[in-house]
């Protein structure tokens, strides 16, 4: 497969987070747009790695670190999302977390607690 | 490297790809929510396989120790929370809009997106084409094994290892605030 | 003596994440005490290292100098930000001993807060992009840990913050796809190694530019994407809020001032496209935030509204900037500038928060009412803040541009709307300014609430300080334009050229 198409597969799977960001409202769905988006990430830095002559190694530690670090920050969110919330708020947690929604309450006056 | 390796890397690659792409518009159709963790599991072993064709291997143990945590922590929320999905009888606090107008907002919901993404991907592949040069497949494989990744992260990149290592600790403490304000709050909803 | 500099020459440049690591490590031992005596030592320890850290690297930066490494780079820039983070950190440490002093958990959140400033120091002193992305997200790892573990004061805080950490997740994982693309443009691994006019034309850099962009976007919460901010701001407490004004908010501020280097290779073009889009998300921020707060209540919900306004600034800088009205360095200059309004105006604005919910326990805007008759001290410093605020804005915004030469159409319409555009969105904040100064001179009822508002000392000299900061400010400002003394422009063009020649 050329490098081309390769970049141009990453960049759908991209689009497709997107398009899951702004159609998906559960906390599913929502991480595995953003697990698409990495993806799309890891994708890229493996064909840059291939048909680059330098820096592979660099590319695969950066790799590394970086889905380490976004697993961990994953891994907390999800932790307090888990243990510090009673079962009914999990399911108002776990409902909407479209990236775009219209509400009133977000851009006039007050939202009610 | 044979012909014969070549074509077995290069159809791994059309299936992982494939399947990735499939599994990834199929988990914003589905609304089970166990089935959506089954569809993360497999874009996982697909990202996975990816790695794999494109030499990168090492990924695969690394990064799946972190991601399984990760897995297994959602999975427990889902499986805590799935008699709560779709499928369960409407709370009275749940009665909405009436249902054509619900279609309605869906449809718009999906089109809208759509038509974002494809503006966006058509502005991509004419910026990018002809960008990269013409490739003839062949690539010279360098396979790079853990004693170098290790090597060079524990003599330049040792301050980052420290900040990693360092937040796993101070997260564990973290942990203890959560679960003893958990415990605190409970008492507090039991009363 | 000798001993100790070849300690902070072996150190170097990480002594002032050493010191608060080891600070960090001590306070760790006594992390489950509930001991008052305890925790004022911990809040000792925990100042002290934040000076010794302020110090050493001062120290090291004079006796060193600018200088860099594979991972780091170290320049006057760099120095200013860290001494602003640890500036940041010691208020911050002020806001939750007050509000938090007699939690059971207060000594682990002492932890966490000198924790978070470690990957914050991390990131400004970075240059390889590794580095830069892996202490930003543990900077935002540990931003979240510390508001979440503040405790939760009002129902619905958990499902809030939940949502907060979820949307928090989106900027990381754009960035980590911004790099993968930016490898393929040049394959440098430092920051350093990109921007200049000739790679603007790299298709795949332009790519990435745009992903960063969308990366900040959505990391500062800005319209129409504010939902969760807003709804947080809400339902946490104060020095919760604290911690997202001061740490979270900043934390962006300089990884923006890190990438100007990219924004500004695009901007510089003067296209019509790019100079459209930017100004229709900044009008679409400010107006959003203007607006909104005139028909809020809730204070924490108006100046976090205030906030997003100022961050909106900075995106209208950069559409100023991509019509060619100021110069490409000026982005980073200005970002500078807004990170310093912000904490001046809205560090002690956050001790006004306290202040209400320590004697009416909302944070209603009536429960400011009689501010000026029940205290008439912190009333009269509140309104000196705001109105330094808006003179503030007015000032850094290039309007001599508009002034001078031509008029307002010396920058063709596009010139035209950027100039009528933010003279409405100012003359809204100052309605809604002018609204909340209002409610300070309204009269108390005759019988029912506070007569005298319950200030601590403490409270007064904090909020002095940042008035006569102020002041000081407008006063040097004043002398220069007057011709008298110092010229202002040569004390802000010295702070300009710091930043030009650091990006």
């Amino acid at each position: 497969m050329s490098s081309e198409l390769v970049f141009y597969i990453a960049m759908v799977l991209f689009l497709i987070s997107v398009f899951g960001l702004f159609v998906s409202a559960d906390i599913v769905s929502v991480f595995i747009a953003y697990q698409l988006m990495t993806a799309a990430a890891i994708i890229n830095f493996l064909n840059f790695s291939v048909y680059m002559e330098t820096g592979q190694l660099w590319i695969k530690v950066f790799l590394i670190i970086g889905l380490l670090t976004i697993y961990l920050l994953a891994f907390v969110v999800f932790f307090y999302i888990y243990s510090n919330t009673e079962t009914l708020e999990r399911k108002t947690i776990i409902k909407d977390h479209r990236l775009f929604r219209l509400e009133k309450s977000d851009w006039w006056g007050e939202d009610n607690i | 490297m044979s012909i014969e390796s070549q074509k077995i890397i290069e159809t791994m690659q059309y299936i992982s790809f494939a399947s990735l792409v499939i599994s990834g518009i199929a988990v914003f159709f589905i609304p089970n929510l166990k089935r959506k963790i089954v569809l993360l599991f497999l874009l996982f072993v697909s990202t996975m396989m990816i790695s794999y064709v494109f030499y990168s291997g090492i990924l695969i143990f690394i990064v799946s120790l972190s991601f399984i945590f990760v897995f297994a922590l959602l999975h427990l929320l889902t499986v805590q929370l799935s008699h709560y999905g779709r499928g369960s009888p409407l709370l009275p606090s749940d009665a909405g809009p009436p249902h054509s107008r619900i279609i309605t907002a869906r449809i718009i919901n999906i089109i809208i997106p759509i038509l974002l993404c494809t503006g966006l991907g058509y502005l991509i592949y004419k910026l990018i084409g002809g960008y990269f040069p013409a490739d003839d497949g062949v690539h010279e494989i360098f396979i790079i094994g853990m004693e170098e990744i290790s090597g060079i992260i524990f003599t330049r990149y040792n301050i980052i290892i420290f900040l990693l290592v360092a937040a796993a600790l101070i997260s564990f403490i973290w942990f203890t605030v959560i679960l003893m304000t958990g415990r605190k709050n409970k008492g507090e909803y039991n009363k | 003596m000798v001993f100790i500099s070849d300690i902070i020459e072996r150190l170097d440049p990480y002594t002032g994440i050493i010191v608060l690591a080891f600070a960090a490590l001590i306070t760790i031992f006594a992390g489950f005490s509930k001991n008052n005596g305890i925790k004022i030592f911990i809040i000792l320890v925990s100042a002290l290292s934040y000076a010794a850290a302020f110090y050493l690297i001062i120290y090291s930066f004079i006796e060193y100098g600018p200088r860099d490494g594979f991972l780091t780079s170290i320049s006057l820039p760099e120095l200013i930000l860290s001494c602003i983070i640890l500036f940041i950190g010691l208020n911050v440490l002020f806001f939750i001993s007050v509000s938090r002093f007699r939690e059971d958990s207060f000594i682990r959140i002492v932890i966490l807060l000198t924790f978070s400033l470690i990957p914050v120091l991390s990131l400004i002193m970075a240059d390889n992009m590794i580095f830069i992305f892996t202490a930003f997200a543990l900077t935002i790892l540990s931003i979240f840990t510390l508001i979440s573990s503040l405790d939760r004061e009002i129902a619905g805080s958990g499902e809030a913050i939940g949502k907060f950490g979820i949307r928090t997740i989106l900027p990381i994982t754009l960035i980590f796809l911004g790099f993968s693309v930016l490898i393929g443009a040049g394959g440098a691994k430092n920051l350093s190694g990109y921007g200049g006019i000739e790679s603007a034309a790299d298709p795949l850099l332009l790519v990435s530019v745009v992903v960063f962009a969308c990366a900040f976007y959505f990391y500062f919460f800005l319209y129409p994407f504010q939902g969760p901010y807003l709804k947080i701001v809400r339902r946490i407490s104060g020095g919760a809020i604290s911690v997202l004004w001061f740490l979270y908010m900043p934390a962006g501020i300089i990884l923006l001032i890190k990438f100007n280097r990219f924004f500004d290779s695009f901007i510089e073009k003067n296209n019509i496209y790019a100079f459209t889009i930017i100004t229709v998300f900044a009008f679409i921020n400010l107006f959003g935030a203007a607006v909104g707060a005139i028909r809020a209540i809730s204070l924490k919900r108006i100046l976090s509204m205030f906030l997003l306004f100022e961050i909106g600034t900075m995106v209208l800088a950069r559409s100023a900037g991509s019509l060619g009205m100021t110069s490409c360095r000026f982005a980073s200059y200005y970002d500078l500038t807004v990170l310093i309004i912000i904490l001046i105006v809205f560090l002690p604005l956050q001790l006004l928060i306290m202040l209400l919910e320590k004697n009416t326990g909302k944070d209603i805007i009536a429960g400011t009412r009689g501010l000026a008759y029940k205290n008439i001290y912190i009333g009269i410093c509140v309104i000196i803040i705001f109105l330094w605020w808006i003179a503030a804005n007015i000032y850094v915004f290039p309007f001599e541009e508009f002034i001078s030469g031509s008029g307002p159409m010396s920058h063709g319409p596009g010139g035209l709307i950027l100039f009528i555009g933010y003279i409405i969105v100012l003359l809204l904040m100052a309605v809604n300014i002018f609204r909340m100064i209002l409610v300070f001179f309204k009269k108390l009822p005759e019988t029912g609430g506070p007569k005298n508002y319950a200030v601590p000392r403490i409270f007064y000299a904090y909020i002095s300080v940042f008035v006569l900061l102020a002041l000081s400010i407008s006063i040097l400002i004043i002398i220069g334009k007057m011709d008298i003394g110092q010229d202002h422009l040569r004390i802000w063009s010295s702070s300009f050229d710091i930043f030009s020649s650091g990006n």
